[in-house]
């Protein structure tokens, strides 16, 4: 494999793990204010 | 403590998270240009070091989130405060991708550069136990019922396992390793060409900020999943027994006050209904 592959893999790689991630996160965290909402609470606020 | 505390809250908010996420995505993207594109290639390695710029500051924010987990389990031990136990919860997450992505960035450099993707060498070695043991940390986390231990068990696996990262960043120097010796956490200056050192530094200036943002953003989806627990306990507790499954409209863990490590104060605070929640 070329050295550009290489260097093109891991940075691709990179953007796709923490971006996957990041993504991943605010799924959940609009899952629970969803489900926060649906048991009758209050919508929340962040940063308390 | 207390600074920490109030710092938590205020990496939290709406605004700063915002900020950090823009900031991050800003230095990311002007790092990736200056690295792959500005700065020279190696006189040696040629482009695959640019994999350096990344790599390297992929293992620092490991050790950092693994600091983090150590310094969060002591502070749950000593205050009991859960919030404590959602930073370890938080920050180990973290850790755990960062180092997945430091030993598939080092792999890749390792083809190339020494032939092969995978060797026994003691810096290889040590950080695929450090991989092993917070996944082991995670998994901890999924088997404790009550809450309260798996706070009390996971604090004291957090502390144990950060004995690993002083042994992951001597190991080249304690053992014969192919592993580079330390280039920039070294004594002394750093062994690096001028711009190679500046861009790496934005890398890490870039990738702090990246740590920083997800782990507000994991604290607040780590915050809305026990806020979750806590309105269905405080729903069965205004229902009573007999209504539960008609008042709760999603589906809800059998017992929700293992769910959330009911406190008698939670209990009292939740039941007092919306004025009494914070």
């Amino acid at each position: 494999m070329h050295d550009g592959m290489y260097v093109a893999v891991g940075y691709l790689a990179t953007a796709a793990l923490l971006s996957g991630y990041a993504v991943r996160l605010h799924v959940r965290a609009r899952g629970s204010m969803a489900r926060v909402t649906a048991l009758g609470g209050r919508r929340p606020r962040v940063g308390r | 403590m207390k600074f920490a505390e109030r710092l938590m809250a205020r990496l939290t908010g709406r605004r700063s998270q915002r900020l950090l996420g823009f900031s991050a995505a800003a230095t990311l993207a002007v790092s990736a240009v200056v690295s792959l594109v500005v700065v020279p290639a190696d006189a040696t390695q040629g482009n695959v070091q640019r994999l350096m710029y990344v790599h390297v500051p992929a293992a620092w924010l490991a050790y950092v989130s693994f600091t983090t987990v150590f310094i969060a389990s002591i502070g749950y031990l000593k205050t009991k405060q859960i919030r404590w136990d959602r930073l370890a919860a938080a920050s180990v997450e973290i850790g755990v991708l960062f180092t997945a992505l430091t030993i598939l960035l080092g792999s890749l450099w390792g083809k190339p550069v020494w032939g092969t993707y995978w060797t026994w060498d003691p810096r290889l070695t040590t950080t695929a136990i450090l991989l092993l043991v917070y996944v082991g940390y995670l998994a901890l986390r999924q088997v404790a019922d009550n809450p309260a231990r798996r706070a009390r068990w996971s604090a004291v696996v957090g502390i144990v396992a950060f004995l690993d990262v002083p042994i992951v960043h001597l190991s080249v120097v304690w053992w014969r390793s192919l592993h580079q010796q330390a280039t920039v956490l070294r004594p002394g200056a750093p062994t690096i060409a001028g711009s190679m050192l500046a861009t790496l530094l934005l890398s890490f200036v870039a990738m702090n900020l990246l740590y920083l943002y997800l782990l507000a953003l994991r604290l607040r989806v780590g915050r809305l999943e026990d806020r979750v627990a806590m309105e269905a306990l405080s729903g069965r507790l205004r229902s009573g027994p007999s209504e539960r499954s008609v008042t709760s409209p999603v589906p809800m863990p059998l017992d929700v006050s293992a769910a959330v490590g009911t406190s008698p104060a939670l209990v009292a605070r939740s039941a007092a209904g919306p004025a009494g929640r914070q």
